[in-house]
């Protein structure tokens, strides 16, 4: 997963061949599918190591206001 | 929200992980997209299209709040699959609704309960869409 925070413009807008396809065309609806022996093997691996994704939005909050450490999408 | 048909396609390949997407409207739209990690950007997830596309498979989806037609493409990638489908228009509310005769027959029956026009939710609208056409 890239995250829209984590692509710059030019990567964003990039487009493939001729056919004017975005080149990160695909993009990810939150709706996933996982095995159980997967899952069991992620969860044994990410137990020993592994990489927090963390992912910065600007986010409206309850008072209307976004977290000055946001980064513009 | 669960899609029976994105499990059962799932189920049905032996897949580990499976993401259902859909193409962005835009290079601004602000959603997540797929890769590969550390492959050049044109190793991006469409691209592992299998040698043979199947045949398109068209269908109606509810994707958040925007609905939209599509044409359904499978994308086999690395022993697991990627269900994928290309936008071509906003159109209001339905489920799955209309199948194309040729996609994977061996999927197709193992999924029909669900490609059943009786149980879409929307079936008296999805029959009465130009897009739609006979079931």
């Amino acid at each position: 997963m890239v995250e829209y925070s984590e692509l710059s413009a030019e990567a964003a807008a990039s487009v493939m061949g001729t056919g004017g396809r975005l080149r990160f065309n695909w993009g990810n609806m939150a709706m996933h599918y996982f095995s159980l022996d997967f899952l069991e093997r992620a969860a044994a691996e990410y137990a020993t190591g592994g990489m927090y994704h963390v992912a910065k939005k600007r986010i409206p909050t309850v008072d209307g206001t976004t977290p000055p450490n946001a980064r513009s999408p | 929200m669960g899609d029976p048909t994105f499990a059962g396609f799932c189920a049905a390949r032996g897949a580990e992980v499976g993401a259902r997407v859909c193409a962005k409207v835009s290079a601004e739209e602000r959603m997540g997209v797929f890769a590969l990690r550390g492959q050049p950007a044109a190793m991006q997830v469409e691209c592992s299209l299998s040698r043979q596309p199947p045949p398109p498979l068209y269908i109606l989806v509810r994707a958040e709040s925007t609905v939209r037609v599509g044409v359904v493409q499978t994308v086999c990638l690395r022993g697991g699959c990627l269900y994928s489908w290309c936008r071509s228009g906003p159109v209001s509310a339905c489920w799955v609704v209309r199948v194309h005769a040729q996609c994977e027959r061996a999927w197709l029956e193992r999924c029909a309960w669900t490609l059943s026009l009786g149980l879409c939710p929307f079936a008296s609208w999805c029959r009465g869409h130009p897009s739609v056409g006979n079931v």
